[in-house]
């Protein structure tokens, strides 16, 4: 049986439409299941934890990349299959698994390509893209053999599965490892080209001296120092044939 | 002297230290690296290594082939081939299979040409005695 988890936004007047075009369209394909809603009083974690005593075939986030990244870090490593369908903006991880739209998201979830994917681990908390900070005042430690200090302006990102791929990066995918990119730039008379640096690692520690705070997947904030991780194929999510990995 | 399609690729670099950033302790990769910032002590590698004219590295080097434009203090130890551009400065003992020099490039300390494996290559599964 699949649950299906709408946010707390869908609740506006302007979201009534599409969210009953949706409902209307998982009937049509035979996909109808449990639909809760976020609401003051209920939790997305709640729900979830409550949906999982349910052994769901799949739990399905409708909403955008917060309500997916809720939905994740909800989980708590339970194996169950996972899904989006996209509604409003900020929907970059659903166009990363090739669902452009909540169409297209219904459609996939019928057609059932499951892909496992890489979780990145930040101080417990998961995120499937990447998180950044500001590169000023940031500190890496790599494998705890060496530290990377950006010597000005720009952002560090620690990234699991890359959005928007980085010059002469080939893959958003890094295929178990995590990728480190360092855009800064050394501020010259004539130069003001930001200047890539990149690290594929395994265990990085980050800390920020101006205390400034990491942003995982573009929606949590999480305060260095930050260990991250990768857990390895730990995620199964359902994507759509023009996913982007 | 590195003929393209020849040994050293750097054009896929796993790893890139920018002129933007200080590295600082032992810094050990897998595939190609190229530094073009600091780095304040080891670089050693299994692939290519390519080392900008920018770039400063203040401790022993160690790669399989590499290309050196950048100031190192250190030992420089290659397996295959290593050249020096011509605005390469190291300071420090080197050790390769083949070496090119180009004219202004400054070294000074000893230099050793061999055929035997400089590196230690781990095999995959091979236990360790």
């Amino acid at each position: 049986m699949h649950s299906y988890i709408f946010d707390y936004f869908l609740g506006q007047k302007k979201y009534e439409r599409i969210v009953a075009t949706i409902e209307t369209r998982l009937t049509d394909l035979g996909l109808q299941g449990r639909n809760c809603h976020v609401g003051p009083l209920k939790s997305l974690r709640s729900i979830v934890r409550d949906e999982l005593k349910n052994n769901p075939k799949t739990i399905v986030a409708v909403g955008n990349n917060a309500t997916f990244s809720g939905l994740v870090n909800a989980l708590e490593g339970a194996p169950v299959t996972i899904g989006i369908i996209p509604v409003g903006s900020q929907n970059s991880l659903a166009e990363l698994f090739g669902l452009a739209d909540e169409d297209a998201a219904c459609t996939a979830l019928a057609g059932r390509l499951i892909e496992k994917i890489d979780v990145g681990v930040a101080n417990g908390a998961c995120f499937i893209s990447e998180a950044t900070i500001p590169a000023q005042g940031t500190i890496i430690e790599i494998n705890g053999s060496y530290t990377i200090e950006p010597a000005g302006a720009g952002i560090v990102s620690v990234v699991n599965l890359a959005i928007n791929p980085r010059p002469g990066q080939s893959a958003r995918q890094t295929n178990g490892a995590l990728g480190v990119y360092i855009q800064a730039q050394n501020r010259g008379l004539f130069k003001n080209e930001p200047e890539i640096s990149f690290i594929q690692t395994n265990h990085v520690i980050a800390n920020n001296l101006h205390g400034r705070l990491f942003l995982l997947d573009d929606t949590t904030e999480l305060k260095p120092p930050a260990a991250f991780s990768i857990a390895k194929a730990a995620l199964s999510v359902i994507v759509g044939k023009e996913r982007c990995f | 002297m590195f003929k393209k399609n020849e040994v050293a690729d750097f054009g896929n670099a796993e790893t890139i230290i920018g002129p933007s950033v200080k590295v600082e302790g032992n810094f050990v990769g897998q595939g190609n690296i190229v530094v073009e910032g600091i780095v304040k002590g080891s670089v050693k590698t299994n692939g290519n290594l390519s080392i900008g004219g920018k770039a400063k590295i203040t401790a022993a080097v160690e790669a399989a082939n590499a290309i050196i434009s950048g100031e190192v203090r250190g030992n420089v130890t290659v397996s295959g081939d290593l050249e020096l551009t011509e605005s390469a400065r190291i300071t420090g003992d080197v050790a390769a299979k083949t070496l090119s020099i180009a004219r202004g490039a400054a070294l000074n300390g000893n230099c050793t040409m061999t055929d035997k494996p400089l590196m230690k290559e781990e095999v995959p599964g091979e236990e360790k005695k």
